[in-house]
């Protein structure tokens, strides 16, 4: 297996079953490069995502994608086996992603407070709530992608990672606690602001459209 | 019991979707959500927010960044081998 099978579909191929990776990891550990390609290639698709989705940035992602390849690479001779190759590479992306996100600047990102529901003096809701559960089952309408994808630029970082790794990427809250140095209490309350947030979004996108 | 306002119940809902509100709480949010339509609605919106997102933001990798990371890791191989 290579990396240049270009005919392949790049994301969504083969399933990966871990033993797989043990018999490329055994391979590559001595020094099969293939080997270690084959790892890449099964790993690279999840990686990407990551990268892309936490930094809103094909380039940075691809860079990502680089760097935690590498340092995978480089630590070969250092990974044990005992966690599974997979995770293992994609703890190394997630720090490098997060490193990232933390110390650039974002251009036009405005730090401020995050858009959220309005109520009134009594506490109630004063707004009318769009229906958009039917819209989960449907094509992704291309102004409601884009509508998304403008309130995902705009929350700061420490709610755009939560999000990501909860929301997109399935972790869970003890794994983001280790990996982003928060506690659980402070990842759900960030990230019930960017859900509160990005829900408004889509709610002023239906609102607009009716 | 004490009746909750919109707004509290608002504070409770990633946690009642977790399944982690104690019975005290939980009660209190459902007897809200029974009546008022409009926090039913707002659940029912937050609920679905996270697989709105994540097909929104979905992405593939292109294949030119495949192409580069497969010339930079070789590239990288080629000198630790040196």
């Amino acid at each position: 297996m290579s990396l240049d099978a270009e005919s392949r579909k790049i994301q969504g191929s083969a399933p990966l079953i871990p033993s797989e990776d043990t018999e490329l990891l055994t391979r590559a550990q001595a020094g099969d490069v293939a080997a270690f390609e084959g790892l890449v290639e099964r790993h690279r698709s999840r990686v990407f995502g990551l990268a892309q989705r936490m930094l809103n940035s094909a380039d940075d992602a691809a860079e990502v994608l680089q760097e935690s390849f590498l340092s995978a690479y480089r630590n070969l001779p250092n990974f044990r086996g005992d966690a599974q190759f997979g995770s293992w590479v994609y703890r190394i992306a997630a720090n490098h992603a997060l490193m990232r996100l933390r110390h650039r600047k974002v251009v036009n990102q405005v730090e401020g407070p995050l858009d959220g529901p309005q109520f009134n003096e009594r506490g109630s809701l004063v707004e009318e709530v769009s229906d958009f559960r039917d819209a989960e089952g449907e094509a992704m309408d291309k102004e409601l992608r884009e509508a998304i994808e403008a309130a995902a630029a705009r929350l700061g970082a420490e709610y755009r990672e939560v999000f990501v790794l909860k929301d997109l990427e399935g972790l869970s809250y003890e794994e983001i606690a280790e990996l982003t140095g928060s506690t659980v209490p402070a990842i759900k309350s960030r990230l019930h602001r960017a859900r509160l947030s990005l829900r408004t979004a889509i709610d002023h996108f239906y609102q607009e459209r009716s | 019991m004490n009746s909750s306002t919109c707004k509290d119940s608002v504070e409770l809902l990633l946690e009642y979707l977790d399944g982690e509100l104690n019975t005290e709480l939980k009660a209190r949010l459902e007897q809200h959500l029974d009546g008022c339509s409009p926090c039913e609605d707002f659940l029912k919106s937050y609920q679905a927010t996270p697989a709105l997102c994540r097909k929104a933001l979905a992405r593939e990798m292109p294949r030119e960044v495949a192409a580069k990371l497969t010339d930079f890791l070789r590239s990288e191989m080629a000198k630790a081998a040196k």
